[in-house]
């Protein structure tokens, strides 16, 4: 069951990973963290958290030809595996579940 | 960027960063950086950043010092034969050492403790070991004794002696 456990930035990028498709790689999942939440993200924790999420089995990745304009260096792709959707829905539910009833103020 | 901050920056996220995602992370900031048309502040913030969360995996927030010495205080507390242990390790190997340097300090690197020791003079014959069978004389003021004879003083080798080299003088 802890290894269910979806942290806040995790659900984060999980989030991210999922919006973006087929273009989910480094550069573009930071730009829609930041986007859509007002937060910085720096590239450190950004792929520390991916690999988390990968070695729970959350997501996968794979890597794309080299390009020029990254210095000849390759882009590491990410997709959601069907667990990470899994995970993502049981947050959703437990974070339902806790803000049913709750009114602020 | 420069192209060499850029090597620089690349090479040290290379090695520090292991497996792949050291590239990956370079080409990521390279793509950004040449997006954002500059910042060469932002980009080193993000280097360091990444090499700081993957040198100190355990904690992703700037080092806290009191929080840390508050730990230490409380680790050592529990364990109170390892303290002993190291206190012990460290007064021995802090003894020990300011021993020895004061030993060697006062041998063979102090001057002697007389005025102008920088003219003492060894007078004998040089033998097969440096200065054995000689005597130190006391030290000359002003000009060479005339009563000596010989030559004076700025024909013998000019060496500084040291306390080292009188208890070889005086045994050997």
């Amino acid at each position: 069951m802890r290894d269910q456990h979806l942290g806040g930035f995790e659900q984060l990028v999980l989030l991210a990973v999922v919006r973006l498709r087929d273009n989910a790689y480094g550069v573009p999942i930071r730009r829609e963290i930041e986007k859509r939440t007002g937060r910085k993200v720096t590239v450190g924790a950004l792929y520390s958290t991916l690999g988390r999420l990968e070695a729970k089995g959350y997501v996968s990745s794979w890597f794309a030809d080299p390009t020029p304009e990254r210095g000849g260096r390759s882009r590491r792709y990410f997709r959601v595996e069907p667990q990470g959707i899994e995970a993502l829905a049981q947050a959703k539910e437990t974070l339902d579940r806790m803000w049913k009833g709750v009114r602020l103020a | 960027l420069r192209e060499g901050a850029a090597k620089v920056s690349e090479w040290l996220l290379c090695r520090l960063v292991p497996g792949q995602e050291g590239e990956i992370i370079a080409g990521d900031l390279r793509e950004e950086f040449e997006a954002r048309g500059g910042g060469r502040f932002w980009y080193w913030a993000e280097v360091l950043s990444c090499i700081a969360v993957r040198l100190l995996p355990h904690r992703l927030v700037a080092p806290d010092l009191r929080r840390d010495l508050h730990h230490a205080a409380r680790v050592l507390r529990r364990n109170p034969g390892y303290t002993l242990t190291a206190m012990v390790c460290l007064a021995l190997g802090i003894g020990v050492n300011s021993t020895v340097f004061a030993m060697m300090d006062e041998l063979f690197w102090e001057l002697l403790p007389v005025p102008q020791s920088d003219r003492v003079a060894a007078i004998g014959a040089p033998a097969r070991r440096p200065l054995a069978g000689t005597a130190i004389t006391s030290i000359f003021r002003g000009a060479w004794p005339p009563h000596l004879g010989g030559c004076s003083p700025a024909c013998w080798p000019t060496t500084t002696y040291r306390r080292a080299s009188i208890a070889t003088a005086c045994t050997g």
